[in-house]
């Protein structure tokens, strides 16, 4: 029956008038992907590496199960979740003007490239402590380092697509008579949101790891607490319900833009 | 009106030494004239059109459009584009038409019968949904042509704009053309290198030298009433003018080329 699915999505084009039902069967291979995916962790824990620190599927989703019930999984997720939604979405507010004036004005680029090339080489994890010093071990750093996480990434990605395109584009604009603000919302902008939407996709899975990261060293709740104070306590069942989470999490933020890109890019073309 | 007076242009190369694209150029075109712009390739044709268009400005001499000079790009003169680069990915078909006449500020439902009235005139009929990158060459070089038109600019100026399509399509785009042309009474500067598509379409046809350095080596007008026809005695007169006086352009491109 999958394998009937796989045909029918491979063959149907995921546009407008593809029936509502389509993108479900479409689906189904991915179903199926990480069906695979539990079945060899299921033999590999049962039979392979019989190991307490090697829990199998099963018993995992029976701690996630028992965590679900008491509450403290989706309190950890969302801690992290929002954590993540702040420092992204403060990130990418910043980020996209910035790199649009990079890529528009060369006098910005020229200011504001020694700063992007010098931040991209450190990685957010190495400005933990600095961040923890700075804003102590509230909300603050952790927002802080997510916005880190995002920014430069968005701001690099926006600036290299507003310099990609075509300037037959703007000059066909501007024979029509388009006003420079007009060129500007109609014509650069939705020209730049493909490579936008491409960099704020790789800042989310840097968000991911990031918040992983910090929450280890310094936090009260979130999916990183849950893996370190696991390994603490021994609690290998809680570790990989939150390594569960986030992998989980992370599909489903990267699926939001891989469509939110499709749906910008003009209909077939591939961009990320 | 279009007015070239001794316009040249020069490109200063960043290693030292200038390149002079086109060098006195002098020509007038009358209004309502198809104009076909012919030469060999890198003669600096496309400059012309460029300079004219208001993309780059001339280093020499003037430009005057209706008596006035050009500053930068306006919608009085509509281009057609080479390539298909210039398209909206991400509006379709109708939507790319009508987007001239959005800028302008023209309700929703009026801009849309208007863009669809050029949709099929164009001959797109049922294409107005899809994409630009769902469509053929062809399909896209008319959904160009029909957003310049759309916005009834006084002059189109088209650069070989059915230089990437087959030779049956490019028939029927170049009867279509001459059809437009005829009932919109623009002005068009039609940029080629094919020395058929001049005689079919122009009433105009200007030869250039070979660049670098390109300018005007002779205008001729071509006395033919309505639709062209190959077979036309007179076609083959013209068609061995133009070709003996750039051939001469050619040779001496490829003397001075390599």
């Amino acid at each position: 029956m999958s394998n009937k699915s796989a045909t029918i999505s491979g063959v149907a084009r995921p546009g407008r008038k593809a029936p509502w039902w389509d993108s479900i069967v479409g689906g189904v291979p991915y179903l199926f992907g990480f069906l695979i995916l539990f079945v060899l962790w299921h033999i590999a824990a049962t039979y392979m590496m019989k190991s307490v620190l090697f829990p199998p599927p099963l018993s995992v989703l029976k701690a996630a199960l028992q965590m679900i019930r008491d509450g403290s999984l989706l309190a950890a997720i969302s801690a992290s979740l929002v954590r993540i939604a702040i420092g992204f979405f403060c990130g990418v507010a910043l980020g996209v003007p910035i790199g649009l004036a990079i890529g528009n004005f060369s006098l910005v680029r020229k200011l504001l490239e020694p700063w992007t090339e010098f931040f991209r080489f450190v990685p957010p994890t190495a400005m933990i402590t600095v961040a923890v010093i700075w804003f102590g071990i509230g909300e603050g750093s952790k927002v802080f380092l997510i916005i880190y996480a995002t920014i430069f990434i968005v701001i690099l990605s926006t600036a290299a697509g507003v310099t990609s395109i075509a300037p037959n584009k703007v000059r066909a604009a501007q024979t029509l008579g388009a006003s420079p603000r007009q060129i500007f919302v109609y014509v650069s902008l939705p020209a730049t949101m493909p490579f936008i939407l491409t960099g704020m996709r790789l800042a989310m899975a840097n968000s991911f790891m990031t918040v992983v990261a910090a929450e280890m060293v310094a936090a009260q709740e979130g999916l990183g607490v849950m893996i370190w104070t696991g390994r603490l306590f021994m609690l290998v069942d809680q570790i990989f319900t939150a390594l569960l989470a986030l992998g989980l999490l992370g599909f489903a933020a990267d699926r939001l833009f891989r469509y939110g890109i499709f749906k910008f890019a003009g209909q077939y073309e591939p961009v990320a | 009106m279009i007015e070239f007076k001794n316009v040249g242009k020069t490109y200063s190369s960043k290693r030292g030494g200038d390149f002079v694209a086109v060098d006195n150029f002098d020509l007038t075109i009358q209004r309502g004239q198809f104009f076909c712009l012919l030469g060999p390739s890198g003669c600096g044709k496309s400059t012309v059109m460029s300079m004219l268009a208001g993309f780059e400005a001339e280093t020499a001499g003037q430009i005057l459009f209706a008596g006035r000079p050009i500053s930068g790009a306006s919608k009085e003169r509509g281009v057609v584009f080479q390539g298909d680069d210039s398209l909206y990915t991400w509006l379709s078909a109708v939507e790319n038409i009508e987007f001239g006449l959005k800028m302008g500020g023209m309700p929703a439902a009026e801009r849309r019968t208007r863009a669809m009235q050029w949709l099929h005139l164009v001959g797109l009929r049922g294409q107005q949904d899809k994409y630009p990158t769902e469509l053929s060459g062809g399909m896209k070089q008319r959904i160009q042509i029909a957003r310049a038109l759309a916005n009834e600019p006084q002059t189109l100026l088209m650069d070989e704009p059915f230089g990437a399509l087959d030779a049956q399509t490019r028939g029927s785009m170049q009867r279509e053309l001459r059809r437009i042309w005829a009932a919109a009474e623009t002005t068009v500067l039609f940029i080629t290198h094919d020395i058929d598509e001049a005689i079919v379409l122009g009433t105009h046809v200007g030869v250039m030298t070979a660049g670098p350095r390109g300018t005007l080596k002779t205008v001729v007008p071509i006395e033919i009433e309505g639709d062209r026809d190959r077979s036309d005695p007179r076609y083959g007169i013209y068609y061995e003018q133009i070709h003996s006086a750039i051939r001469e352009e050619v040779e001496r491109a490829s003397k001075s080329g390599v």
